[in-house]
């Protein structure tokens, strides 16, 4: 950057603030050679900075911006140069510079195709300064050219009218935008008053559905992570129920509180880190069983629905998907009747009789969800939502809902 | 070449069985259906309601019934205490754990104990604790 920036600082010309330039061009950029190492002219009230430059064939430019400040003013604007030829050029509205007497700031930022400043002129700690001088102060024969037209019969891009303000400007990294602005995820600078890292504190509970057909057979207990407990002793049930087309079974998992982390990838879109532990809820190890891991981790994918949510406050929807490790104890209560033709090795089991069941899910599991967050302010959130967890290899089916308090980065 | 093109269709079989499986297992859709067993008075553990007189039931228990070379039975039996006036308050008294027994074990033929009104009424399966009462 700095071997062009010699390039291009002896092709900088700008202002004019002779009669003989304001009769050459009336509302567009007049233009006179300024010493490389002056940096400060003069121009009357209500008329048009212009400026132009000429660059060397060899630089790549595609766009050419000249960022300004009204004297009084704190804010940067930006505006294009048009291109003819080698030259480039345009001005500093009349409108803009108004009545305001006092120096009108400006530097100029060249820049490649992919956004990126590959020369530049001035900066905004050393910019060049036009000083805005009322008529009363000015020789007689200084003259700008025509004052402020009505913008309407000369709107800003029009030949021969001043160039149109930039919106955006392109960069490729955030050393190409200035002052507080940044690079944005679209390329151009932005000022990104985004929180970008979330941390967030969250409860979760639900429901888990079981199979519950024959799942307190001495097989299912031993092999399917299921414990029965008769509820008239609290004895493990070791009998012969009779299978009786039990479908499915509902009941709670453990409350689940979760530490996250949460990084905001593009305007949608984030990648987040979560860490569990259930309490509240986790069920008795049967013997031989293995034993309640209370810990979970998290990845997870979210997607939220506005056009960019962490830029703005109030509501937002958002999907996810995750995967991790984690235990989910599924406590439920079966009905299950006794074989009478089986000898069983305990005594004490009635006909008919209820028994508390618990499922050892886990360890792995996938979800899929969605819910909606509150942007309180653009560092604070809060959060419900609800999910299908799928728990695997000692299967279940979660329901999870959660709510989450969030701060932002 | 046969094998090969077979193959796949085996691989699908395999999936589609491994699919039903996961939703039967799941819905419990299985054939398993048949009418559970349903305890008679031969089977150890069921609760007997014997008409002791009209109108008044008293509680047995089968413990174990030994069939004889003549094709007669000896039937191994709790009794308990009490009498109740209807078979569901016998019903009602067999589920309950704390009922009281009077002998651990007594016996009977058969052809005697049946030869008045005797319904099953419930059923538990023996402990070791009453199961060694006869051993």
């Amino acid at each position: 950057m700095k071997s062009r920036l010699g390039m291009v600082l002896p092709l900088i010309t700008a202002l004019a603030s002779t009669a003989a330039a304001a009769e050459r061009v009336s509302l567009g950029p007049s233009v006179i050679q300024l010493s490389t190492f002056e940096k400060k002219v003069e121009r009357g009230i209500l008329t048009p900075v212009p400026i132009e430059l000429e660059l060397p064939g060899e630089l790549q430019a595609a766009r050419v911006l000249v960022h300004y400040r009204i004297h009084g003013s704190n804010a940067w604007t930006t505006l294009e140069l048009r291109r003819r030829g080698s030259k480039w050029d345009g001005a500093i509205p009349c409108l803009e510079v108004s009545t305001i007497t006092g120096d009108v700031r400006f530097y100029v930022r060249i820049h490649d195709v992919r956004g990126e400043v590959i020369a530049f002129s001035g900066s905004r700690h050393d910019p060049y300064r036009v000083a805005i001088v009322h008529d009363s102060l000015r020789a007689p024969d200084a003259a700008d050219g025509a004052r402020c037209p009505d913008p309407s019969d000369c709107p800003p891009g029009l030949p021969g009218c001043p160039s149109e303000k930039v919106e955006k400007v392109p960069c490729r990294s955030d050393s190409d935008c200035e002052g507080e602005m940044s690079c944005g995820w679209d390329g151009f600078c932005e000022l990104d008053q985004r929180r970008k890292h979330w941390f967030e504190l969250s409860v979760a509970s639900g429901l888990g559905v079981i199979g519950a057909n024959g799942v307190c057979s001495i097989p299912s207990q031993e092999e399917s992570g299921y414990a029965c407990y008769r509820e008239r002793d609290g004895e493990l049930y070791k009998g012969n129920p009779v299978y009786r087309n039990e479908a499915l079974a509902v009941g709670r998992v453990p409350l689940r509180i979760v530490l996250g982390y949460e990084h905001l990838l593009h305007y949608q879109n984030s990648l987040g880190v979560r860490a569990g532990y259930a309490f509240l809820g986790s069920g008795p190890t049967s013997p031989g069983g293995t034993a309640f891991v209370p810990y979970s981790a998290e990845l997870r994918v979210t997607h939220y629905f506005a056009e960019d949510p962490f830029a703005e406050l109030g509501l937002t929807g958002y999907a996810f998907v995750s995967g991790g490790y984690g235990m989910y104890d599924v406590k439920t209560r079966i009905h299950v009747r006794e074989n009478t033709e089986r000898r069983g090795a305990q005594g004490g089991n009635d006909l008919e009789q209820r028994l508390e069941v618990w499922k050892r899910a886990g360890d792995g599991f996938a979800a899929i969800g969605g819910g909606a967050r509150w942007f309180l302010s653009r560092g604070t959130a809060v959060s419900g939502e609800l999910s299908a967890v799928g728990v695997f290899p000692f299967s279940a089916l979660v329901l999870s809902a959660e709510l989450g308090v969030r701060t932002g980065f | 070449m046969r094998a090969a093109d077979e193959a796949p269709s085996l691989s699908r079989r395999s999936a589609l069985a491994t699919i039903c499986v996961a939703a039967t297992h799941a819905l419990g859709c299985s054939a398993d259906s048949k009418p559970a067993p349903e305890p008679d008075s031969f089977t150890p553990g069921a609760f007997l309601a014997r008409e002791s007189q009209p109108g008044t039931f008293q509680l047995f228990r089968t413990l174990i019934v030994l069939r004889m070379e003549n094709g007669k039975s000896v039937m191994f039996m709790i009794e308990y205490s009490g009498t109740f006036p209807s078979l569901d308050v016998a019903r009602e008294r067999a589920q309950d754990p704390s009922l009281h027994v009077r002998a651990p074990v007594i016996t009977y033929l058969d052809e005697a104990f049946l030869n008045v009104p005797v319904q099953v009424v419930w059923f538990r399966t023996l402990t070791e604790e009453e199961e060694d009462a006869y051993r």
